[in-house]
């Protein structure tokens, strides 16, 4: 990071603290470069209920730069490349004078969808889209209005409005053919007012959005100087590591005493119960875990430290399925009766694992806190607004005294939105006040303290009519649940992440199956399992679409019909779903099979009306090991961004949902978590990828929808259905295949 | 503590570790500041803190501060001068996403193309054993290729 944006930065942080009423604006000159702080998209924030301000800070340097923060967390998904993509298009600036810049945490960078500052549920395009070109927009009038008022840099001032135009960086005046550079008016355009209702591009105006321009934050990933939190490195910092409590439940008991040079810090839980330790040193990362190992620890059972056993759990969510109370999800039409006056029957159980997030980078975070003045805090967080939350909570520090710095995030798959290894890296840091102190996690200690993907059990009946076409559904799922486990799940209340995914026919989160016109699905929730739970990409989506579209698969092999052919049959003429599963069908080369490979096709919509339809190929057998060839993706988001960041996504998607669904699980033994490391979490490797091809359909001038999660769902059941397809088997489980793992690999 | 010389990248550093036994990969991180060198396991399985002993992939969790002060050791913050294609192909395949890997990934193709310069699919696939969680496998092969030449 250059010496200019360091200072620009430590100008932003004053200003963000600064009050920032609603429509005023705040410009200066900092370092020679003007920041321009845009208030925009007032009405969307006030119809977000938050009382919140979106923002957008737009920095224009005197060499021409503009760099603009992202207020989202980058863990790979490219936003802090789209959203500035998204300014730039109405700002009127050449893609490679752009600069990006991770915005700290701040009121102004609220997510409109959740109300505070998060990166979580394919949201960030959606929450900021409209903000963004409107705070753009404003930008390039402020320097137009900077150009007429200019009469000293080029003579260009004065004449009517209509002369100015901005492109690529420069305004200029075309009845003098005069110019003046962005860079040359961006300290004049701090002093004009900012426009309420800047003109947006004109329909048919060429225009960035919808380009593959390449991310900005990809040359430091290939350099090793992208900073993720991990790397967090500071004047007398001290480096420490935890180590929790080994058992579900379990609370702190005696800790040794802390050998020479390392200081032993009792951790809290949210609820104040001591749940773990760590341990300080000066020295390296690798001296602080050995230390924290070194400790000789008892801890206390609680509830879940015995019961916390695969086998256990299993039977457990069986016989809720057999005798559970059940709670209604959705009944739509008379699902029961006229699937049981129908004469072609079926019934099917599904069930699916708890899994861990496995992301890259372990969990950490940095922290300095000066006793009762001010917290600082440096994380890999999914989480601003949450960290500073606790943070405030820990110090007893108010919302200024408390300064979130965002990192590059390694991978985080919804398990860097929690705030606990922030929380942790504070308890840290008030025990060593003064200096800046790094907690990093082993991979042992990020697998084993994972809020897990939840397992998910689900028993369904349909039934065909005589003319072989489905008239119903039911479903049954047993499973905990991640509200309940939060205390947001109200009494005699169904957690609808347990049924999203089995869901149809209800707008933009759901299938447009018309089957879900006679729909009954209940849910009964598992109180005995007390496994710690959390958003896994895709969350609900991640297992139920798995069970409904295998088990339409079912019901197309029960009426004798063509999987693809019997799913568009269910879909409305006319609408986005069938246009994706015809535009899929013909990518795949779904009418023309090849011999030796089984094809099986799956589809979902959610993450704000996304949809994604899958055709998987694989070969092989299930004793021998099955290989996924090729998988052919459609989707539609609306509007684009960048089709290349579509693309990376959507091929990330399925290559994490394949070793979801092929390989991975996260078993329980004795109240603990059984596996510690990748040696036994098979993760696919570059020679299990199969060939991806991504087409991305039209918008259509739908507007932007989720991107992040959507490639998931559909991966699992393709493949299921595609080795039921090969094989004649149908598997119900997931994983599919355990206790295996991709061809070749050291798991 | 003991006294070791560092030699990367070209240049000689001297380290004080705690113990003979410390890893590579934390001198490097955290007594030298290369923090490109990425920790994921700890155990060889995920080769985030890939880097090349006298040219030769290896993984810096395992390997004692003692034993790499006897070689000579490149790591992605010295690759540019090893092999100047690669990291020009990764961006134009657009491989990172979270990125956390990639350092990973960028020195084991490096090691790859040093012994094969034009390395068939069934090389790429022996080679690249990484563990990448977001599923950048299909750009990692198609940047080994363009790096290579092979169009």
């Amino acid at each position: 990071m250059s010496r200019r944006v360091e200072m620009l930065g430590e100008a932003l942080e004053r200003v963000a603290d600064a009050p920032l009423s609603r429509r005023q604006f705040m410009g200066g000159v900092v370092g020679g470069a003007l920041i321009l702080a845009v208030p925009f998209g007032t009405g969307a924030a006030e119809a977000a209920g938050s009382g919140g301000r979106i923002g957008a800070w737009i920095m224009i340097g005197a060499d021409e730069t503009v760099t603009i923060i992202c207020p989202s967390t980058e863990m790979g998904q490219g936003v802090s490349s789209a959203l500035p993509q998204i300014v730039a298009e109405e700002l009127m600036v050449d893609w490679s004078k752009v600069k990006m810049q991770l915005g700290d945490a701040s009121s102004v960078f609220t997510n409109k969808l959740f109300g505070s500052q998060g990166t979580a549920g394919s949201t960030s395009i959606r929450a900021y889209y409209e903000g963004l070109r409107k705070a753009g927009a404003q930008a390039r009038e402020m320097l137009i209005t900077a150009a007429i008022n200019d009469r000293t840099i080029t003579g260009l001032g004065g004449a009517t409005r209509s002369q100015y135009v901005a492109a690529s960086g420069v305004v200029k005046n075309n009845s003098t053919n005069k110019t003046a550079t962005y860079g040359q008016l961006a300290a004049a355009a701090g002093s004009v007012s900012v426009p309420a209702d800047p003109p947006l591009l004109a329909d048919g105006a060429p225009r960035l959005i919808g380009q593959a321009v390449k991310r900005l934050d990809i040359p430091s990933k290939v350099d090793g100087s992208a900073i993720f939190g991990i790397d967090i490195r500071l004047p007398g910092m001290k480096n420490a590591a935890v180590r929790l409590a080994p058992k579900v439940g379990q609370t702190l008991g005696t800790v040794s005493r802390a050998p020479s040079g390392v200081q032993v810090v009792k951790l809290k839980n949210d609820a104040g119960q001591f749940i773990g330790v760590a341990a300080i040193t000066a020295k390296t990362t690798w001296d602080a875990m050995r230390a924290v190992r070194g400790l000789s620890i008892s801890w206390v059972s609680g509830p879940g430290s015995s019961s916390t056993d695969s086998t256990i759990m299993k039977a457990n969510a069986a016989s809720l399925m057999a005798n559970g109370t059940a709670l209604t999800a959705r009944t739509t039409g008379t699902a029961k009766a006229v699937i049981a006056a129908a004469p072609t029957k079926l019934s099917a159980t599904y069930s699916a694992p708890y899994l861990a997030h496995a992301a890259m980078e372990p969990l950490n975070a940095t922290a300095k806190v000066v006793t009762g003045q001010s917290c600082e805090i440096w994380a890999p967080t999914q989480n601003p607004s949450g960290s500073v939350g606790v943070a405030k909570n820990l110090t007893g520090l108010g919302d200024s005294a408390v300064v979130l710095h965002p990192t590059m995030v390694g991978g985080a798959f919804g398990r860097k939105f929690e705030t606990d290894f922030v929380s942790y890296a504070v308890q840290v840091a008030m025990a060593a006040p003064g200096n800046p102190v790094k907690l990093t996690w082993s991979r042992e200690e990020d697998f084993t303290h994972d809020l897990y993907r939840p397992a998910s059990l689900c028993s369904f009946t349909g039934g065909l009519d005589s003319s072989h076409k489905p008239v119903g559904i039911t479903s049954k799922t047993v499973s905990q649940s991640i509200y309940a486990g939060r205390g947001w799940l109200g009494p005699n209340s169904v957690d609808p992440s347990t049924v999203e995914g089995l869901l149809m026919n209800g707008g933009d989160e759901e299938v447009a199956y018309k089957l879900g016109e006679s729909q009954f699905a209940e849910w009964v929730l598992d109180t005995g399992a007390k496994v710690p739970l959390g958003f896994w990409r895709s969350v609900g989506q991640s297992y139920n679409v798995f069970f409904l579209e295998s088990f339409i698969d079912e019901l197309a092999h029960a009426a004798s019909a063509d999987p693809l052919a019997f799913r568009k049959a269910m879909l409305p003429h006319g609408s986005r779903d069938l246009a994706v599963l015809e535009a899929l069908e013909t990518a795949s080369g779904w009418g023309t099979p090849a011999s030796g490979v089984g094809r099986g096709v799956a589809m979902a919509r959610g993450f704000g009306g996304t949809i994604a339809a899958e055709v998987a190929e694989v070969s092989g057998s299930i004793a021998g090991g099955i290989k996924v060839n090729k998988v052919t993706v459609v989707i539609d988001c609306g509007t684009v961004i960048n089709p290349d960041t579509v693309k990376s996504q959507v091929e990330s998607g399925v290559l994490q949902g394949m070793s979801a669904a092929m390989w991975q699980e996260m078993p329980f033994s004795g109240g603990a978590p059984s596996v510690s490391n990748f040696n036994r979490y098979p993760m696919g490797r570059l020679s299990s990828s199969p060939t991806i091809n991504t087409i991305i359909m039209p918008a259509n001038g739908n507007p932007p929808s989720g991107v992040g999660e959507p490639g998931l769902p559909p991966i699992a059941p393709a493949i299921g259905n595609a080795i039921a397809a090969l094989t004649g088997t149908r598997l119900r489980s997931l994983p599919l295949l355990p206790g295996t793992g991709p061809a070749g690999g050291d798991n | 503590m003991a006294g070791y010389t560092l030699n990367v990248n070209g240049k000689k550093h001297a380290v004080t570790a705690s113990s003979a036994d410390m890893p590579l990969l934390w001198a490097l991180r955290d007594i030298l500041g290369l923090t490109g060198t990425k920790y994921g396991c700890g155990i060889e399985q995920c080769s985030a803190c890939a880097v090349l002993i006298n040219g030769q992939v290896e993984k810096s969790c395992d390997m004692s501060v003692s034993e790499a002060s006897r070689s000579k050791i490149t790591t992605i913050e010295g690759l540019s001068a090893l092999n100047d294609k690669l990291q020009a192909a990764w961006i134009a395949e657009q491989v990172p996403q979270c990125g956390y890997c990639q350092s990973g990934m960028l020195m084991a193709a490096a090691s790859l193309l040093k012994q094969s310069p034009r390395p068939t699919d069934a090389q790429i696939d022996g080679a690249m054993r990484n563990i990448c969680a977001c599923g950048t496998y299909p750009r990692v092969r198609k940047a080994i290729k363009r790096a290579a030449g092979i169009a």
